[in-house]
């Protein structure tokens, strides 16, 4: 049922004869390469090639061969950045995959359908509130003293949990997975709403007549279905997880303390635009992309096991 | 729906029908309320404080203060408004751009077969998992060498290859669960490859491509770094830099801040109710 | 025809005499694009900016041949950071562009032009008796100098304007614990009442906050507390080329620091080093409870106003909004004189901690004279900076002391007379004493030391490890000639 359900839904786009000239899709591709090489891939590649050099900034550099890469796998900051992100990106994804799932399919089940525009509204409109923002009003939810959360508890009768929650290294990463919370809206969210939205209609009516209804057909039947979209959230999630510097050095003060929340993605923007130390920060960055995409490779394997029916 | 029931009966029916999607409605929409409440948390104190003055806001963050200083509103609009049109005219562009590209790259990983369709594929993914901070100044040193400083193209062309790879990956992801039939009866009509695009394609893939336009569009209302460096003048500047006018060096009109945030998320906020019922149109146009 | 050269050859002779002259001023044309910061914020300050904006078209109206282009102020964070760092590589940096001072030593002739020749000229612009007129430099007093010049030598800014610090307090709050400021005479007074002040009102005594990258306010107690450690050992410390007979006690330089360090005089495993911590920790106990999570010093301002906080150690720049907006009577009081009592090589007094990291310290880019606007551009900061002119900006801003000859201190001084009166600091803030990153790896270490993950041993073997690191990357960045090999 379920398989069945996977193969002939999800990816249909199976054909049987090509029509079109060779070149056709090239033809697609073409103004979407061009854009890339011009202002992706060349300052990729530059930036690459800096990572063998002493580069600081200004113009001139001399090639240090993969001396900056020896004195990455040395620094004691860096391997507390990495250990730190990839507890980070783990239950950030996690947890931003769940709850963006949560909120879909409480939408996708509701039966009204004007309850349904009105929520993926809801849902939509607070993305327009810019990340220094909502840095700004969860660093205060966090503050020690006058702190949203603090004061929560101290009203609810346990004050014995009230503590600087990004003043300590024990709370400090884990206040910044949290930040957001309830994480329902954005990227992850839109994309399995719509995702869902899209199945055909079939699909639910047929799980109805077999008697799959609730949560067994969320995992029997919406999972499966929505792996591709589901495998783009995981990887976005992964991907803005390992990169992220914003909350680190807007919210705990440059990843304080003592580092408990340095990120390689901040320690990158510290050594290029504080310390000018621009070889050795493409170095970070190049060992960035090399782990974004190993990690991004399990996903992406997954995601080629459901499609490869598609490569008829 | 069944249509054999008599006419007379259908108002009451529909009423009925009503009632009781409601009913079967309703644990789920107060577990969705719960979870708006929650997220609208910081809006709420965004416009909270927009209404404050220094010592207000310094004095008491969490709840709202009287009198209201609606004058941060009117000392913010004037650059608030000139920025959102300079906005206007950056990401309009950008979104309509990376909607066309990704669509038709997207198109083509879907649904033809053609060697390095795979290597492209990857080669493009593995532009999303750059830190984008890296290639701030060499792409800075491409746009002052192209003498494009202050003009839109600088903003616009950057921009669009930001957000293209991961557009490209939803597209793609999203033609490949359309039915196949429709282009299969499109093509027997006698269609040829674009017309299949852009009669069967597009229109099938609104859902996702609103999807890639709203993101694009947060994208370019909320960068910050890429217009500081290629904007030189002020009178140029997007939304995301209008905004920051009123955090000086040393000091930092909060109230009016806060008034030019909720200002600048005005036109998304109309935009986005104005594009929730346009995209759920076309969905049951097109699935329903 | 050999007439002719002849008279070219005369003319040529003439003009390059008078080039550097009368010739020169007349010859200025051109676009200079200006970025003042606080003293040209139109949206936060904007009578303060309709000033500058007169003040450039008076120079305008003296060289009808130049635009002054003047570049609103951006907020001094890492969005200011990264637009100096693209525009400085690309060449494309206003020409005359503030930078806060610290990173004087890391970015240099890289970034900006040096001032040293320029500071020994005549400034043009400054009445003649008026210090300055005859030589540009003479119109900012010594200490200021000394105090920006940059590891290498150079001056890269004229830094024309001061920041005082203080220690703003909530007199209420004081006065019901029975808390009298003048009172104190030691280091012990003042820690014995902040720590009954939070035994009878509740209240975190001292509002400070400590990040462990970049400047917080903590970084002013590290500096007094590392003076009184070394204070008697100074004259051992300094080096001939930076003494100046005025001034027998002034700051140490980056390079008398390196040199201390590598000739084992001034070493952190020492026996006065424990002072040093313990006073450091006395004085940190003292703080919120979440002081290494505070992001930055804007918002110990809830904190002081919403009485959280019986005091909180800030700068002139506050005063205004302070004035302003604070909602209860306060004062303006320093901390307590450090007595041989408190610890043994003590001098008795307290140190100012004041400095240039204001709005007034302005640098040329290098781009600015790769494209013939030298002369120009510092015309135009002699000018700005005679005392008529910059005296004007400070009075009207009301943040920050103009430190040029000639210039009214005006209102902002009140209640900092007394601490200016204060001997300077020996050391300054973390990030000026060697590197950057030294600096950063100090803030660091001690917090490790604060929150108890590293015991007194740890952390003096590991303030003696980024002194060492930071001296000897500050040796080869600028190639000392007393330095090791």
């Amino acid at each position: 049922m379920t398989t069945r359900a996977r193969d002939e839904y999800t990816h249909p786009g199976v054909r049987r004869k090509r029509l079109a000239p060779a070149y056709v899709p090239y033809l697609f591709l073409l103004p979407a390469l061009a854009l890339l090489v011009w202002f992706r891939y060349t300052p990729a590649f530059s930036a690459v090639y800096h990572s063998f050099t002493d580069w600081n900034g200004s113009p001139g550099a001399n090639f240090v061969g993969l001396e900056q890469y020896r004195a990455l796998l040395q620094d004691d900051i860096f391997l507390q950045s990495l250990r730190n992100i990839f507890i980070y990106t783990l239950a950030r994804t996690v947890l931003s995959t769940v709850m963006a799932l949560l909120g879909a399919e409480l939408i996708y089940n509701l039966r009204s359908f004007r309850a349904g525009a009105f929520w993926r509204m809801v849902f939509t409109v607070p993305l327009v509130i810019p990340a220094t923002v909502i840095f700004l009003v969860w660093q205060r939810i966090y503050a020690g003293r006058l702190g949203l959360l603090n004061e929560v508890l101290e009203a609810v009768g346990l004050s014995g949990w009230v503590q600087p929650w990004i003043g300590q290294t024990d709370t400090a990463l884990l206040a910044l997975i949290m930040i957001g919370f309830p994480l329902v809206t954005g990227v992850a969210f839109l994309v399995l709403l719509a995702a869902l939205q899209n199945l055909p209609s079939s699909i639910g009516e047929a799980a109805l007549l077999d008697g799959c209804s609730g949560l067994r057909r969320v995992f029997a039947i919406d999972l499966p279905s929505i792996r591709g979209p589901l495998a783009l959230v995981v990887i976005l999630g992964v991907n803005a997880g390992l990169q992220e510097f914003a909350p680190m050095l807007i919210v705990t003060g440059g990843g304080g303390p003592i580092n408990a929340t340095q990120s390689p993605g901040l320690y990158l923007y510290q050594q290029a635009i504080t310390y000018g130390k621009y070889g050795y920060a493409t170095a970070i960055g190049t060992v960035l992309m090399l782990l974004t995409l190993a990690f991004s490779w399990f996903i992406l394997r997954s995601r080629y096991r459901g499609a490869h029916d598609v490569a008829v | 729906m069944s249509l054999s029931r008599p006419v007379s009966d259908k108002v009451a029916v529909r009423r009925s029908r009503r009632s009781r999607v409601w009913r079967q409605d309703a644990p789920l929409n107060l577990a969705l309320l719960a979870l708006a409440l929650l997220t609208y948390i910081p809006f709420g104190f965004v416009v909270i404080n927009s209404f404050k003055d220094a010592r207000q806001f310094f004095t008491q963050f969490w709840l709202p203060a009287f009198p209201l200083h609606v004058e941060n509103y009117v000392k913010a609009w004037p650059i608030i408004s000139k920025s959102i049109l300079n906005s206007a005219v950056y990401s309009l562009p950008t979104v309509i751009l990376v909607m066309l590209l990704s669509s038709l790259a997207g198109y083509a990983f879907a649904r033809y077969r053609f060697w390095g369709r795979e290597f492209l594929f990857l080669a493009m993914l593995i532009l999303i998992m750059l830190p984008g901070i890296l290639l701030v100044i060499p792409m800075f040193v491409q746009v002052v060498d192209l003498g494009w400083v202050n003009t839109p193209q600088a903003i616009v062309l950057p921009w669009a290859a930001v957000q293209i790879p991961f557009s490209v990956y939803l597209m793609r992801t999203f033609f490949e669960t359309l039915p196949t039939e429709y282009f299969e009866a499109a093509r027997l009509d006698g269609a040829n490859d674009l017309q299949l695009f852009l009669r069967v394609a597009v229109p099938l893939a609104l859902p996702a491509l609103s999807t890639v336009g709203i993101l694009t569009l947060l994208f370019t209302w909320n960068d910050i770094i890429w217009p500081l460096i290629v904007i030189f003048e002020r009178d140029l500047q997007p939304i995301s830099i209008g905004v920051l006018s009123f955090s000086g060096s040393f000091s930092t009109d909060y109230g009016t801040s806060f008034a030019g945030y909720v200002l600048a998320s005005l036109p998304l906020i109309i935009l986005f109710s104005f594009a929730a019922r346009r995209f759920m149109a076309g969905l049951q146009g097109g699935l329903g | 025809m050999l007439i002719r050269s002849r008279t070219a050859l005369f003319v040529s002779i003439i003009t390059l005499w008078l080039g550097s002259t009368a010739l020169a001023q007349e010859a200025l044309s051109g676009e200079l694009s200006v970025y003042l910061n606080a003293y040209y914020d139109p949206a936060n300050a904007p009578e303060t900016a309709e000033l500058m904006r007169q003040i450039a078209a008076e120079y305008e109206a003296l060289h009808p041949d130049v635009t002054i282009k003047l570049v609103d102020s951006l907020p001094a964070t890492q969005d200011l950071e990264t637009f100096l760092a693209a525009r400085m590589a690309a060449g494309q940096s206003p020409d005359i562009m503030w930078q806060q001072f610290s990173t004087r030593n890391l970015r240099g002739s890289s970034w900006w032009v040096p001032l040293n020749p320029y500071f020994d000229r005549p400034n043009p612009y400054i009445a003649e008796g008026t210090p300055g007129h005859e030589k540009w430099s003479d119109s900012l007093p010594g200490f200021v100098l000394a105090q920006t010049r940059a590891a290498d030598g150079n001056w890269y800014q004229a830094s024309l304007d001061w920041v005082e610090t203080g220690l703003f307090y909530n007199k209420t709050m004081l006065d019901e614990a029975g808390i009298d400021p003048e009172s104190w005479t030691s280091w012990g007074d003042f820690v014995g009442d902040m720590q009954s002040l939070r035994e009878t009102t509740g209240v975190d005594p001292l509002g400070m906050f400590m990040k462990q990258q970049g400047w917080s306010n903590w970084w002013w107690a590290d500096d007094i507390f590392l003076t009184v450690a070394w204070a008697d050992q100074a004259e051992s410390f300094y080096m001939g080329k930076y003494n100046d007979a005025e001034r027998p006690w002034r700051q140490l330089a980056a390079e008398e620091i390196a040199k201390a360090i590598l000739d084992e005089k001034l070493v952190a495993t020492d026996a006065r080093m424990d002072d040093y911590l313990r006073m450091s920790k006395e004085f940190v106990s003292l703080f919120p409870i979440d002081y290494a999570g505070i992001p930055s010093a804007d918002e110990l301002d809830p904190l002081f106003f919403g009485e959280q906080v019986a005091t909180v150690w800030t700068g002139t720049w506050k005063s205004k909004l302070y004035a302003n907006s604070v909602p209860f009577e306060y004062g303006v009081t320093y901390l307590p004189p450090i007595t041989a009592a408190d610890t043994p090589h003590a001098q008795g007094t307290a140190y100012r901690v004041g400095g240039p990291s204001s709005a007034g310290q302005y640098g040329i880019a290098q781009s600015a004279a790769e494209n013939g606007k030298l002369d120009l551009a510092v015309d135009f900061l002699m000018f700005l900076s005679a005392p008529q002119n910059f005296g004007r900006l400070a009075a009207s801003y009301a943040g920050f002391i103009p430190m040029v000859a000639g210039a009214e201190t005006g209102e902002v001084m009140g209640g900092f007379q007394e601490i200016a009166e204060l001997p300077e600091r020996l050391f300054t803030d973390p990030d000026g004493r060697l590197t950057l990153e030294a600096g950063d790896a100090w803030s660091q270490a001690m917090q490790a030391y604060f929150l108890g993950e590293a015991d007194e041993e740890a952390t003096k073997t590991r303030l003696q490890e980024i002194w060492l690191s930071g001296a000897n990357d500050l040796c080869q960045q600028q190639g000392y000639e007393w330095c090791p090999n």
